[in-house]
């Protein structure tokens, strides 16, 4: 930019340069001529004036007077001739070369030459008579000249009277003006050159340099006329132009220099001011943004710069955004690492914590605490509609523990290097856990002696909205770094030992090692659940129901496996609870569905009217898509909503049965069948079994196997059956391995069997060979045991 | 052969210059010239005067320029009375009878000697004067015959 700047001034100085020659040049020319002109009017004028004395002159020497008195031209041409002997010729700028004498009345009375000169004596410049004749009287004595040319020669004469204002004669003098114009030379100082009439030149000085045009000199040239506006004279003046354009280079250098000099002196300027006004108050704004980009915290600090306008406005406007960037930054932050319930940091701020803490801790030999917390509220409150009694419960939990752990008075001893650690500490991660960071907390004792601390505070009643509650807490603690040396590892250290807490009854568990291999273990069988779907780990297996008086085969029972890359086979009772843990449960329904809906449609094909039975995850019926997903798999499989049936469990869900009513009923509707599976466990009560449009109870494993051992067991059995019967629906016993089991069930009305003693869950393929070799065509089943015979 | 030049070029132009100015300023002094025509006063051309001089008509030609604008010629006939020297006393003797009509002049219309010295005429109480404005400048270049000092000196 600058040095764009330098070629522009460089590019103007050179034209300008270019220009001021060209001009220079010119009004030289100009100033010449002007020169020259005035110098000729002025030699002329000068010319006049003497050749005027000398006729003035002439006339009042005596013996010119007498000569002329007597009128005779012989006697005048001899004293005329006397005059050039008296040297008058060579007087001044005049050079004489002619005189003549008139009468009164302009006739000739005599002439003479310059001898020297060798000329003939007859006047040249005639004009002059003839314009005196012509003029009135009054006129007559003024003094008439002129210049004229004559055989190729220039003249200037004069006639002048004799006698005054009363004229008695006239005299004509004819002068060589050559004379009077070759001074200018040296009046000018410089060469000229006067070029006669003739086109010859009349004179030249020594040094002319050479015609009349060209590059080396400036010529300037005036013409002197005649009164008949004749050119008489050229005179020519010749200027050496090289010592001109030697000066105009120096000036162009000159010009250059300044040029130069001025640009870089404005350059510098500029840049000065620039640094000034504009670089030092810019780059300080971008150190300072910078900074604030670095460190957030730096944020909102104030700028104050000199310089522009503008670019202390620009200083104004950063200083107004750092500032609202600031407060932004100061809620965001609030909002991402707070909880906006208990207004304690939240689970993202409480990592950040203890990263903090592991960082300022790391082999140092220091060691802190942590626990998590989960708070075990009453059903009363859990049931609260608008849930305000919750969140107030929340809130006076949360300050309950702030406050309990804040306090430091329980510490025998604190180490003076812990005491720089922010002890604000108490985290809310989400719904009843809590967790708190306790960096004053060395041992597993201390530990301890906090933890009871806490849950004596929170044992004391509350009263939110007034009403009486009461809470449970379970505390876990790990401790660093004897649990774990990283924060996820100390997180879940904390996490199992709250478990155990739980487990073990209400109150507080440090983390045990033992703990660990177990939680490890289903760590790793969570991370392998999710992978099994894709790997085609996943396998539905399928047993047999028998109806235990036509001996039907009516339907299978599909049921999960899970073969394990490097387990032989992970039971569904152990799986399907980790799945609803990891929220794997859905997926993992939806697929055994898709398969067995698909494989009941083989059978079909293949002519086996069999039923297919699902195990459905009550969680499953909250999908609001789950109905007609399903719908949509039978349809697929052109399979006729009858032949499936889906078992729900109650085991694990105590009250959740309720809430998927709308879709139960939704899939009754379709003719979906619908079976309450491990029937005698759960908690469904009779109200409840009264509302759910069921049609096949199934009456758990354990009372079947037990049934012959234990009469309440077989109590259990006959009363299922009964309230079946009363309700209408169908009833199937599983586990039924023994032919005594057969026996006793058929006894007590079981309508269908389901056990090892009829077949094993079975592969896709398997059941169709056990079909082929266990049944008849019409799926009648064939004991391969004789002792069913016999109950028979 | 080359031209000796004498002076660089800007010492050159300045030389023009000044010549330039000089010739400009050809006459004795730089004073403004005079006002065509003044109240109370009457002018003559030269043209009148030489009319005047040449019909014989009695008239007083006075030279009111101090002797060195004498020296460089002067009307034939005119008498040589400097402003400087005039008063009612030297008048009397120059003009005898102040009905006379009388010219002055001096060196030209930019030289105020001529008007000076017919105001103090005036104040004599000599009432047929005439004020030749252009003086002897006019009179030499509109080619009236005069008296040249060289005549004089030769």
């Amino acid at each position: 930019m600058i040095g764009l700047i330098g070629l522009l001034a460089l590019i103007l100085s050179l034209i300008t340069a270019k220009v001021f020659e060209h001009r220079a040049v010119d009004s030289h020319r100009i100033l010449l001529e002007q020169l020259l002109t005035r110098k000729v009017e002025s030699i002329s004028q000068q010319l006049r004036l003497e050749v005027t004395d000398l006729a003035l002159a002439l006339q009042a020497e005596k013996e010119f007077r007498a000569a002329f008195l007597t009128q005779v031209p012989a006697v005048i041409t001899a004293n005329l001739g006397k005059q050039f002997q008296r040297q008058l010729a060579s007087d001044g700028m005049i050079r004489l070369n002619r005189i003549g004498l008139f009468d009164a009345h302009l006739q000739p009375l005599g002439r003479a030459a310059e001898p020297l000169l060798k000329i003939e004596p007859d006047l040249a410049c005639n004009v002059l008579i003839e314009q005196a004749s012509t003029r009135s009287k009054s006129e007559r004595s003024k003094i008439l000249f002129t210049f004229c040319a004559a055989n190729g020669r220039a003249y200037f004469a004069l006639l002048a009277p004799i006698g005054g204002l009363q004229p008695v004669g006239y005299l004509q003098l004819e002068t060589d003006p050559i004379t009077a114009f070759a001074p200018l030379e040296t009046e000018l100082g410089m060469p000229i050159r006067i070029v006669a009439p003739s086109g010859q030149p009349a004179f030249q000085s020594r040094n002319w340099p050479g015609g009349i045009s060209g590059d080396h000199a400036i010529y300037a040239t005036h013409v002197q006329y005649t009164a008949g506006y004749e050119p008489v004279l050229t005179i020519t003046a010749a200027y050496n132009v090289e010592t001109l354009r030697a000066q105009l280079s120096h000036t162009l250098y000159l010009l250059l220099l300044s040029a130069a000099v001025i640009t870089l002196l404005a350059i510098i300027a500029m840049r000065v001011t620039l640094t000034r006004s504009l670089v030092t108050p810019l780059e300080r704004l971008v150190t300072h943004l910078q900074l604030a980009h670095r460190d957030k915290q730096r944020l909102g600090e104030q700028i104050d710069v000199q310089g522009d306008h503008e670019v202390r406005q620009l200083a104004t406007t950063f200083n107004v955004m750092t500032a609202e960037l600031r407060g932004l930054y100061g809620t965001l932050q609030y909002m991402a690492f707070t909880d906006p319930l208990t207004r304690l940091p939240n689970r993202l701020q409480l990592q950040e914590n203890l990263n903090y803490l592991l960082a300022l801790y790391k082999d140092k030999g220091l060691s802190f605490a942590l626990f998590m917390i989960d708070v075990d509220r009453p059903t009363s409150v859990d049931n609260n509609p608008d849930n305000t009694v919750s969140d107030a419960l929340l809130k006076i939990v949360a300050t309950r523990l702030q406050d309990a752990l804040r306090s430091t008075d329980f510490l025998a001893h604190v180490p003076p290097s812990y005491i720089n650690v922010n002890v604000d500490n108490v985290a809310r991660l989400g719904g009843d856990e809590f967790a708190a960071l306790l960096p004053l907390v060395g041992d597993a004792e201390q530990a301890l002696r906090v933890a009871n601390n806490a849950l004596e505070a929170l044992r004391q009643p509350f009263e939110p909205d007034g009403r009486h509650v009461a809470v449970e807490i379970s505390i876990g603690i790990a401790l660093f770094p004897l649990h774990s040396s990283d924060a996820a590892g100390l997180l879940r250290c904390a996490d199992i030992a709250m478990y155990e807490a739980k487990r073990q009854g209400h109150g507080c568990a440090v983390f045990e090692t033992t703990q660990v291999q177990q939680t490890v273990r289903q760590f790793d069988l969570e991370r392998d659940l999710r992978q099994a779907m894709a790997r085609g780990q996943l396998d539905l297996h399928y047993q047999p129901q028998v109806n235990m008086s036509s001996r039907r085969v009516t339907g299978v029972e599909a049921l999960m496996r899970w073969h394990h890359h490097d387990q032989d086979m992970i039971p569904p009772d152990f799986f399907i609870p980790l799945a609803e843990q990891i929220n794997m449960i859905r997926p993992l329904t939806f697929w055994a569905l898709e398969q067995a809906i698909r494989d009941c449609a083989r059978w079909r094909a293949l002519g086996r009217n069999l039923n297919v039975a699902v195990n459905i995850a009550p969680m499953c019926l909250h999908d609001p898509n789950f109905v007609t997903n399903t719908l949509r798999l039978l349809e697929q499989s052109q399979v006729s909503p009858g032949t499936l049936t889906l078992e729900i469990t109650e085991r694990g869900h105590h009250g959740q049965l309720p809430n998927a009513l709308p879709a139960i009923i939704e899939l009754n509707q379709a003719g979906i069948r619908l079976s309450v599976d491990d029937f005698g466990i759960g908690y469904p009560t009779l109200a409840q079994l009264k509302q759910l449009p069921v049609h096949q109870l199934k009456i758990d494993r354990s009372f079947v196997m037990d049934m012959l051992r234990d009469a309440s067991d077989a109590g259990i059995v006959r009363a299922t059956v009964d309230i079946a019967r009363h309700r209408k629906l169908e009833v199937v016993a599983e586990g039924v391995e023994l032919q005594t089991h057969w026996n006793a069930l058929a006894t007590y009305g079981v309508d269908i069997a389901q056990g090892y003693l009829i077949a094993r869950p079975m592969s896709h393929l398997d059941l169709l060979s056990w079909l082929d070799a266990n049944t008849t065509g019409d799926n009648v089943w064939i004991p391969q045991c004789t002792t069913l015979a016999m109950s028979d | 052969m080359r031209p000796p030049m004498p002076t660089t070029t800007f010492s050159r132009t300045l030389l023009i210059t000044l010549a330039l100015a000089s010739s400009h300023s050809n006459a004795e002094d730089y004073a403004q010239p005079l006002p065509e025509s003044l109240p109370g006063i009457t002018s003559i051309s030269a043209e009148a005067l030489a009319e005047k001089l040449v019909s014989g008509n009695a008239m007083i030609v006075i030279d009111a320029r101090v002797a060195t604008g004498r020296r460089k010629g002067y009307i034939e006939g005119s008498l040589h009375l400097a402003d400087v020297d005039t008063n009612c006393a030297s008048l009397a003797k120059a003009i005898p009878q102040r009905d006379t009509a009388t010219v002055f002049y001096c060196t030209s219309s930019k030289c105020g000697r001529s008007l000076n010295a017919l105001k103090i005429a005036q104040s004599c109480d000599y009432r047929n004067v005439y004020w030749f404005r252009g003086g002897f400048e006019e009179w030499q270049n509109k080619g009236y015959p005069y008296v040249s000092a060289n005549v004089s000196a030769r």
